[in-house]
């Protein structure tokens, strides 16, 4: 048991650390994720991001590149890689803490960013959503700036079916923020619940429907 | 004896920046200019500005050569919470004058506790304070007050807007159930330091209150 609970840990760590390497590579094309999967003819690795073209480069030198990495530092077998674009980027909590974080480098005023950020993501559809800025800068105390919009689900199965969340970091001269994006998704969550009309019978019949459907 | 106690702020910061300033001129506020001594002050123009709310040296209070047996240092390390009898023979408070980390690193203990043998280190409990909060316990203290009789909060937030709240993770002694907190500090958090910060993130570097104003306020 102990040979397969490692085998488990072991790959968990190596997609974390694939994850890490992607986010660093491809920051500036958006990066929103991966998936891997292994094939008879080698591994299958999809790449989510809101700019696949940066992924890609010039020619398709980019993604060769990452391949050649891919296999070399992480012992990945033949790695074959689809990048596929996010439909909604506004509703990926990975693409916009990247947002944030890169604003943030440039010199952006860090609350124009995350009220531009927090208005795009409910513009979007979501049901709410919650951006957490901390960080701390020489001679000033650690703190975290909290803005948030809508609804947002901290516990729960609406959590865990509903919330999108992603953290990211801005490593700057003077400190480092960093950046927790949570957006409620606009999706049908379990304690959304319907009630039909109720429909009165006709005078005289001495009977009632109704139907409550959740 | 305890009338005759100097409170002493090592500034163990690169810069005196807005928020070290106006968390000194809180505690200032607090024990009143003659009985505050902020030592460690590099800077010429600095050291002028804290002038006008308490004595400065340049020197490190480690450098004075002061009788370590009369120094009492607050260090949230030490094992031992700070008690009114602790004032009987002490003559110097000293506080480290340290923008914290949360979580806490510890710094008060490298940079002073450890580099002063001798001396008698207290904690104020388990929780952080603020430069100007911890001034404050200590001074509660001095006049008789325990430590767990004094109350406080931990955590604190402020209300910018409908949508943006400021959390700051330490703890605030209450005073007539208001957290202690000059009111210039949160005036500046809320309006003032996303300029500073923009500014800190382009140059590379914090500014002084030396750059921001001539007079202080």
């Amino acid at each position: 048991m102990v040979g397969v609970r490692d085998v488990f840990i072991k790959k968990g760590i190596q997609r974390m650390l694939i994850d890490r390497f992607l986010e660093k590579e491809l920051r500036n094309a958006g990066y929103a994720g991966v998936e891997i999967m292994k094939t008879p003819l080698g591994t299958r690795i999809t790449i989510y991001a809101e700019r696949p073209g940066l992924v890609i480069g010039r020619r398709g030198m980019n993604i060769r590149m990452l391949a050649e990495r891919l296999q070399k530092d992480f012992g990945i077998e033949n790695p074959q890689i689809d990048v596929i674009p996010v439909e909604k980027p506004e509703l990926n909590a990975k693409i916009m803490a990247l947002r944030i974080a890169r604003a943030l480098e440039r010199g952006v005023k860090f609350r124009r960013a995350a009220f531009i950020a927090l208005r795009q993501i409910m513009e979007a559809g979501a049901r709410g959503a919650e951006i957490v800025i901390s960080g701390k800068l020489t001679s000033e105390r650690a703190r975290y700036e909290k803005y948030t919009a809508g609804v947002l689900f901290k516990s729960g199965q609406p959590r865990e079916e509903c919330v999108d969340e992603a953290v990211t970091y801005a490593l700057l001269k003077p400190g480092v923020y960093g950046v927790k994006v949570k957006i409620v998704l606009p999706r049908r969550h379990p304690d959304d619940i319907e009630i039909r009309k109720v429909e009165i019978a006709e005078e005289g019949s001495g009977e009632q429907h109704g139907e409550t459907k959740s | 004896m305890s009338s005759e106690v100097i409170f002493v702020i090592e500034h163990l910061e690169p810069v005196v920046s807005r928020w070290v300033w106006y968390e000194y001129l809180s505690s200032s506020r607090i024990i009143g200019r003659e009985r505050l001594l902020i030592s460690n002050v590099k800077d010429p123009r600095e050291r002028a500005i804290l002038r006008k709310i308490a004595m400065v040296s340049k020197m490190s209070i480690l450098k004075v050569g002061l009788p370590a047996d009369k120094m009492l240092i607050l260090d949230p390390k030490a094992p031992t919470l700070l008690r009114p009898d602790d004032f009987k023979e002490v003559k110097y408070v000293v506080i480290g004058g340290i923008m914290g980390d949360h979580p806490p690193r510890g710094r008060t203990w490298t940079l002073l506790t450890s580099r002063l043998p001798g001396c008698i280190a207290r904690n104020l409990g388990p929780h952080q304070f603020s430069v100007d909060g911890a001034v404050y316990m200590a001074h509660m203290v001095m006049h008789g007050y325990e430590v767990e009789e004094i109350p406080i909060r931990i955590g604190l937030e402020i209300k910018v807007n409908e949508f943006l709240t400021i959390e700051l993770p330490y703890a605030y002694p209450l005073i007539n159930g208001r957290p202690l907190i000059s009111k210039e500090l949160v005036e500046y958090l809320k309006h003032g330091i996303e300029e500073d910060e923009v500014e800190a993130i382009r140059s590379g570097r914090v500014r002084s209150i030396a750059e921001f104003m001539e007079e202080p306020g």
